[in-house]
């Protein structure tokens, strides 16, 4: 007992010492840590500031504190956030804007999804007489890439590949280029740059979710300008590569559909009087239109299509929206919904699938039966607010009466009539959440 | 779908052996006949899932504190009282189970594999849920690799090999060509 | 002259890198450039050295059933010093070797000369044994970095050597650091053998 005792008394011992001389160590090191975090950030200002071709600083004087810093700063948010877009990248709080002989440069902290994790850097871009353009950007932590592949990210001859993007690069969109390896002119890259694409590839090859993750972050910060005045401009939706060719649309096929889902979901019987019988009697209900074809595109990239149709009967509005919720893989999923407020109590009435081709035959194809679309039908205002959500639970049979409980939460359920395809499901239900933030956009719903 | 790729990327992206680096030392000890390996694999998907949930836990308690930076002492300390435990327990309880795993068992306090992901785990701010999933790929990466790996090795054994590659110079070469072919998985997510 | 032969033991005659083949994961991941190798076969040094004093100097207080995890505790504790210094002093530095830092915790080298040497043995053998096995590490680990990075990027230590007309990118990718260190072993081996080779048809000559 006496042993061990004694033997627990040493141990105990060594673990306090060691406490203790950790804690000393890093009560005397701490004011460094932090101090080298300003000073990594002060640094990489000033790095920024300087012109990527001649390499003097743009601007007379740079901040060199904690306080001159300060003074510079342009928009701050206490969240810590000035902008998210809507590829989850961000623009951190407090930006800086410098002003020197009518150029104004702005410095924002920026960041991207990269492979492992966040991906941050600071970048500058300089306006001027009314033109803006992509300056430098320095990377401050890629701590988390793959060494050697993309935390290349940090070497200066990736990161040049960033530097001196114009206006209208930046309005199309940054874009990295996929094509792995191939030698690139350097007078070329200017042109590039011009169109928004930055070619990494023969500099840091395999490793494109890394230089994506920094052209999200400019386009977030782009974005955020956008927003706030500083460029006004009209952003281009970025593509993702190769843009794929619109189909033709059958315009017959649009109406019988849109001729179904005018059926009350419970009574049976058409919501209108005067049924559009030809594409010319579509026209005139024509509610809204956008020359692009998207009139709305929400967070998980469902998109509600140009144009919507909106009939009025007695007290009743009826919306119809051509809507279309991304799968993942295999494209979308394309839909008619119909809405229907009255009372100023909206609720979904209808939905049919136009779309659903490059579904899994047998399985995700399974949407396109009625028995499966009747799930989404006649869901109310709360479950509408709340946002659809499509049930995981495999295979269990749900009892009918439950379902509509279930839509009143918003929860539309799938599994038992439609096994093993809840992504073709699920980008039903994102796409009538795309067309409900629509309407709410819209006012249509508040 | 995002704890999916999670677990992809853990498992094959950034194999823990292959392009993490963690854990090498058990990997070119063990990999020498299949069976060896599969009862080692087994044994560190246990113990890594196991102590990636205790130490993201206890990560919370010492940021509570205000006591991260003794992280590391704290963990490995944990991690080695942890494969006592774990050996103590199959010991009682699984005597079969034991006798599979009970020998790798006190060669995993060592593996950096363990203490790699736990730090790892904190370091990329995932949550709970992300972290289980986390481990869990990283030690089935391990195992995958490693058991991939003794196969290849004792078909070698019965090569005829120039006299300088002999043993480790031509596992590792092997264990290269092996990453090489993971890093196909790259594109993946 | 036993300090001596302590120290040139593990430098040369038992390298842990290239003759014992300890403390592998280190060596394979930090050796993308021959500046990160540096660093850390310099933080490994310190942290060998440091627990190799301490650990002979407890030698003789330390119960034998606890002292492995008191080796723990005071391997840790060095590590963690060594951690905050270097995130405090050299922030590049420590933010591009990681997670490596901590993980020098249970690289095998330094508990092995725990066990093996600095808890049988008095204080000045020991930092000479730390300082041979220390440097030996170090020495390796810059050698592999040399040559990834030479090969790999065409510079050393980030000075251009050839630039861009000979790369092979390969080498500083994960499957290099094995290619790189499988092909070392095998040409220390080839030395290796040929010593032994010479020192046999010496001895058949007498």
């Amino acid at each position: 007992m006496k042993q061990h005792l004694k033997t627990g008394l040493i141990l105990a011992v060594f673990m306090l010492a060691s406490g203790l001389l950790v804690s000393i160590v890093y009560n005397l090191v701490s004011p460094y840590l932090e101090e080298g975090d300003i000073a990594n950030t002060l640094k990489a200002i000033e790095e920024v500031l300087k012109d990527p071709t001649s390499g003097s600083l743009i601007i007379s004087n740079v901040p060199k504190d904690k306080k001159t810093l300060d003074e510079a700063i342009w928009k701050e948010n206490p969240d810590g956030i000035l902008y998210t877009s809507s590829k989850g990248a961000k623009v951190y709080s407090p930006s800086y804007m410098f002003k020197e002989d009518g150029k104004e440069i702005y410095v924002l902290t920026v960041s991207g999804l990269g492979f492992g994790g966040e991906v941050k850097s600071i970048i500058s871009l300089i306006k001027e007489s009314n033109e803006l353009k992509l300056n430098k950007i320095e990377l401050l932590d890629y701590s988390q890439e793959t060494p050697g592949l993309g935390s290349k990210i940090g070497e200066e001859n990736v990161k040049s590949r960033f530097f001196n993007i114009p206006q209208t690069g930046l309005t199309s969109g940054i874009r990295v280029d996929k094509d792995a390896r191939v030698n690139i002119p350097t007078e070329a890259l200017d042109s590039y740059k011009e169109q928004g694409i930055v070619k990494t590839s023969d500099v840091m090859t395999g490793a494109t979710i890394t230089a994506r993750a920094v052209a999200d972050s400019i386009n977030a910060a782009v974005e955020f300008l956008n927003q706030e005045g500083v460029l006004k401009a009209e952003l281009k939706e970025v593509l993702p590569e190769p843009i794929e060719p619109q189909e033709e649309v059958d315009w017959n096929v649009i109406l019988q559909a849109i001729i179904r889902i005018l059926i009350d979901s419970k009574t049976g019987e058409y919501l209108v009087s005067n049924i559009p019988t030809n594409v010319r009697d579509l026209e005139s209900s024509i509610w809204k239109e956008n020359p692009d074809g998207v009139l709305y595109t929400s967070s998980k990239g469902a998109k509600v299509y140009s144009p919507s149709y909106k009939f009025t009967e007695d007290s009743k509005e009826i919306y119809i929206l051509n809507i279309a919720g991304s799968r993942g893989f295999g494209g979308e999923v394309k839909s008619l919904v119909s809405f229907v407020k009255e009372n100023d109590a909206l609720k979904l009435n209808k939905i049919e699938v136009l779309d659903y081709s490059q579904e899994t035959p047998g399985l995700g194809s399974k949407i396109g039966e009625e028995k499966v679309k009747e799930r989404f039908y006649s869901i109310p205002l709360p479950g509408l607010i709340s946002g659809i959500k499509v049930d995981k639970d495999a295979g269990v049979s749900v009892p009918a009466e439950a379902l509509d409980s279930y839509k009143e939460q918003g929860i539309v359920k799938t599994s038992d009539v439609m096994t093993g395809a809840t992504i073709t499901a699920r980008a039903v239900a994102d796409s009538i959440n795309a067309a409900v933030e629509f309407l709410k956009q819209e006012g249509v719903i508040y | 779908m995002n704890l999916v790729l999670l677990f992809i990327s853990a498992a094959l992206i950034n194999n823990v052996l292959l392009s993490r680096f963690l854990g090498e030392c058990p990997f070119l000890g063990i990999s020498k006949s299949k069976d060896s390996a599969i009862g080692m694999g087994l044994a560190v998907i246990f113990v890594i899932t196991l102590s990636g949930a205790i130490t993201w836990f206890l990560n919370e308690l010492l940021v509570f504190l205000g006591l991260e930076y003794l992280q590391t002492i704290v963990f490995i300390l944990i991690i080695a009282v942890l494969v006592q435990f774990v050996e103590l327990f199959l010991k009682k309880t699984s005597p079969s189970l034991y006798e599979a795993l009970g020998i790798y068992l006190p060669l995993i306090t060592t593996n950096c594999a363990i203490l790699g992901m736990s730090l790892l785990n904190i370091r990329e701010n995932y949550n709970f849920i992300e972290a289980l999933i986390n481990s869990f790929g990283s030690g089935c990466g391990f195992a995958l690799a490693l058991i991939i790996f003794s196969a290849i090795r004792e078909k070698m054994q019965l090569n005829d090999v120039p006299k300088a590659f002999e043993g480790t110079a031509l596992a590792l070469v092997t264990v290269g060509l092996l990453s090489l072919a993971f890093m196909g998985f790259s594109g993946l997510v | 002259m036993a300090d001596i032969k302590n120290f040139t033991n593990g430098l040369i005659k038992n390298n842990p890198t290239f003759v014992q083949v300890l403390g592998i994961c280190p060596t394979l991941a930090t050796t993308t450039s021959a500046k990160n190798a540096l660093g850390m076969g310099l933080a490994t040094l310190f942290a060998l050295l440091l627990s190799n004093i301490v650990i002979s100097l407890i030698r003789k207080i330390v119960p034998e059933n606890v002292r492995i995890p008191i080796y723990i505790v005071v391997i840790a504790s060095f590590v963690t010093v060594i951690d905050l210094l270097m995130h405090g002093f050299l922030p590049e530095l420590w933010e591009s070797l990681g997670i490596f830092i901590p993980l020098i915790v249970v690289n095998c080298i330094i508990m092995g000369r725990a066990e093996a040497f600095a808890s049988k043995n008095g204080v000045v053998d020991s930092i000479f044994d730390a300082l041979g096995n220390g440097l030996g590490f170090t020495g390796a680990l810059f050698l592999v970095g040399s040559v990834r990075e030479l090969i790999g990027n065409g510079s050393i230590l980030g000075i251009n050597v050839w630039g861009n007309t000979f790369k092979i990118p390969l080498l500083i990718l994960a499957p290099g650091a094995f290619l790189t260190l499988g092909m070392l072993l095998a040409m220390f081996n080839t030395i290796g053998n040929a010593k032994k080779n010479q020192k046999k048809k010496a001895g058949a000559k007498k």
